[in-house]
């Protein structure tokens, strides 16, 4: 299948270079200590964090750092066709697990001892780069939930098709096969936090492609402070003096 | 029909476009986030234009651009009659296009309240580079209603943002997004009147706050800018990275003296000694009563820094122990002080006093804590309602039915002093205007901490004054029409407060 057309274009119309269109709201959840909503093109992905709070199981707790909980799961209606997802499924686990992992590298775990933390993603709607868009939206809870961490997260992915590379695939691309980069970097620390790959590539293609993705990573954290910002400035006018 | 089509032209005589840059002449609309895809293609010579979104005309404008596309309504946009090259391009093309993706269809862009919608078609040999040379555009309304021209020297990757971001800064933005964040908490649907007002009221108190302390936000991972490093302290939500500080959460940075720390707003409570709480019993344990108090820990109240019910000044027995349900049980809300600090980060309360103790009949709210400052007073008693109102330090405040403190132990132990503790308030009804009075004050609390605002006694009086001046009913409190109302009169009260400052 042709995903980059001889004008340079991909299938929904963007560039090989290009992102999907980005949006954030800090505050979706009522009665969480931070939550974010946050789209990328037409995945859709809602994150609530609760805590630092006292452990609900005594078995589990640390008593030097926080403990990092993580649940990701997908919406029934989020895909094209409505299944009903068992709750537990190797997929979302493996999820889970790589956002708990990628948060709790970023997350400053020694200042809350005793406490545990947990993240809660749901997506939306799906459509391609699913995973980077819960890494995003977790990051935006976590500052909401007013959570020290080392530096923002954020993920982005890139592919490699019909020997182009491809930044933020969408479903289309996705699922077409080829390599699906998945980067989660700590922007001003230039970190790499999450690299996956499922497929094979070259080791010089590899790097450009990755290259790619770091770039995108950039983008969305200048947006992703940028709304940070904008958020901390309205509450602290508002409260007033 | 459309694929059909597709086909049966060569592939050659194709025209795509992409980058449709697209504005309205609306400020208004010019927020709506959009994104439209339109794809025209030319088909072939002499065919004609297959599917045309009504009200669309091609204009030629110059030879790169073989077709400008513009429509108001139905009126089109254009400043300068097409050249002659121009016109000529277009009658050996014949211009065919068609729309063939639209994300939003026009039509639904119509009733969308679309003023002016903008095409740029451009020849498929005609490389980006073309674009980036001259862009060629009608000379005329290049102010009023020319569109942003396409951008070609942009950097590689293009993150779309909210067009209202982009449009560069100035108070209208941030004002936007004003509105999205109020929404945070409780969704309120507000009318577009109530919308404007709202945005005016905001922009008063943006307007009010310092200049000088709006630029002190800072996000995770920015640099503090440090006058010279040797002598300051680093205070919470800090740390340093390569001789610079570095903030680690989101919030405003303070500093006093040598410390600099950052003060965060939505957070859970941090605790200070000495700060009076509110909170809720979830664990009878050994000697001791477990606390909700939105800390990151539970906090503990010993049975030793309570009073007993007989008052009495004694070591505390098996006996005791064994009675605490009596004074507290689970889910009991809880008025107390923070007394210490345990070693592993914990906090010890303390309720050594005839104030502290359970708090009963009344409502438990929730708010955010960065909305209650430390005051001297946090008990009030609010006589014309004849209701109590703790202003918890961790934002749970408590807002029930005034109770007499007792003068001293010795009355107490006249009568029966656990029945009294336990059962003192429980077998008289509360009078109805005193529960509609308690009502009145926490949907007062609650509108406010929607908002945003400090939560203060003066507040939350002129809240409940402005909610009887206008004979409000304590439901409608929480309508859209008394958010912007206390909008409108915090506006007024700051405004007069730092005129008097002034």
């Amino acid at each position: 299948m042709e995903f980059v057309n001889p004008e340079g274009l991909r299938l929904d119309g963007r560039r090989p270079l290009e992102m999907r269109q980005l949006r954030a709201q800090i505050g979706a959840v009522a009665k969480a200590d931070g939550s974010a909503v946050f789209e990328m093109g037409n995945t859709k992905v809602i994150a609530a964090v609760y805590g630092p709070r006292e452990v609900q199981n005594r078995s589990q707790q640390i008593n030097d750092q926080a403990l990092v909980r993580c649940e990701y799961s997908m919406a029934n209606f989020s895909t094209g066709d409505r299944r009903r997802k068992p709750k537990g499924d190797r997929r979302s686990t493996e999820i889970s697990l790589v956002i708990r992992q990628t948060m709790e590298a970023c997350i400053l775990t020694h200042l809350m001892p005793r406490s545990q933390i947990d993240i809660y993603v749901q997506v939306l709607q799906a459509d391609g780069g699913t995973r980077s868009a819960c890494i995003n939206a977790a990051t935006l809870a976590l500052a909401d939930a007013g959570i020290p961490m080392r530096d923002l997260v954020t993920s982005c992915s890139a592919g490699f098709l019909n020997t182009t590379p491809l930044l933020d695939l969408n479903y289309v691309e996705d699922s077409a096969g080829g390599p699906d980069v998945t980067v989660g970097i700590l922007p001003k620390l230039d970190k790499v936090t999450l690299l996956q790959m499922d497929a094979k590539l070259p080791i010089d293609t590899f790097e450009n492609v990755m290259q790619l993705a770091v770039e995108g990573c950039k983008a969305i954290a200048n947006y992703i402070r940028e709304v940070l910002l904008e958020n901390t400035k309205q509450l602290e006018y508002r409260r007033g003096l | 029909m459309l694929d059909e089509n597709l086909k049966t032209y060569p592939k050659y005589n194709m025209l795509i476009v992409k980058p449709v840059a697209f504005c309205t002449s609306d400020e208004k609309l010019q927020r709506k986030k959009v994104q439209i895809n339109i794809i025209i293609r030319t088909i072939s010579a002499k065919s004609s234009i297959l599917i045309r979104p009504a009200g669309i005309v091609p204009i030629v404008t110059s030879k790169k651009t073989i077709g400008f596309l513009g429509f108001d309504g139905l009126k089109c946009h254009s400043a300068l009659p097409p050249p002659p090259d121009a016109i000529e391009a277009l009658n050996s093309l014949a211009l065919t296009a068609f729309a063939l993706s639209l994300s939003l269809s026009l039509s639904a862009l119509f009733d969308e309240g679309f003023g002016v919608l903008w095409v740029y078609v451009f020849q498929a040999d005609c490389k980006h580079q073309h674009f980036a040379k001259e862009p060629t555009f009608p000379q005329g309304n290049r102010e009023s209603s020319t569109p942003p021209l396409p951008q070609l020297s942009r950097h590689p990757i293009k993150a779309t943002l909210i067009p209202g971001k982009r449009s560069g800064g100035g108070p209208q933005t941030r004002l936007i997004s004003g509105i999205e964040a109020e929404m945070r908490g409780i969704e309120i649907s507000l009318n577009q009147t109530q919308k404007i007002r709202l945005q005016r009221a905001l922009q008063q108190l943006e307007s009010l706050y310092s200049k000088a302390n709006f630029n002190a936000s800072v996000t995770v991972a920015d640099t503090i800018p440090v006058s010279n490093e040797d002598t300051i302290l680093k205070g919470h939500g800090t740390s340093e990275r390569d001789g610079e500080v570095v903030a680690t959460l989101c919030g405003v940075v303070e500093r006093v003296n040598k410390l600099v720390y950052v003060r965060t707003l939505r957070s859970r409570y941090k605790p200070e000694i000495g700060d009076i709480i509110v909170g809720r019993v979830v664990e009878v344990a050994q000697k001791r009563w477990k606390l909700e108090i939105n800390f990151s820990q539970d906090a503990v109240l010993m049975l030793s820094s309570m009073n007993l019910p007989d008052g009495i000044q004694r070591r505390r027995t098996a006996v005791d122990e064994l009675n605490m349900r009596i004074i507290f049980e689970e889910n009991d809300v809880v008025c107390g002080e923070v007394r210490s600090f345990q070693n592993d980060g914990g906090i010890q309360l303390q309720a050594r006093s005839q104030k502290y103790g359970k708090l009963e009949k009344g409502q438990l709210l929730t708010i955010p804590p960065y909305l209650v400052k430390r005051q001297k007073h946090h008990f009030h008693h609010l006589e014309q309602f004849g209701v109590d109102l703790i202003l918890g330090c961790n934002g749970f405040i408590w807002v029930g039915e005034h109770v007499e403190v007792r003068e001293s132990f010795a009355e107490d132990q006249l009568n029966n002093t656990e029945q009294q503790f336990t059962k003192s308030n429980t077998t008289k009804e509360m009078p109805l205007e005193t529960r509609q009075n308690i009502c009145r004050i926490a949907n007062a609390i609650r509108v406010m901490s929607i908002l945003g605002f400090n939560v203060t006694l003066e507040v939350i009086l002129e809240t409940i004054d402005l909610s009887s001046t206008l004979n409000l009913g304590i439901d409608e409190m929480l309508g859209p029409e008394f958010h912007v109302l206390v909008a409108e009169r915090e506006a007024e009260r700051r405004t007069l407060m730092t005129k008097r400052k002034g």
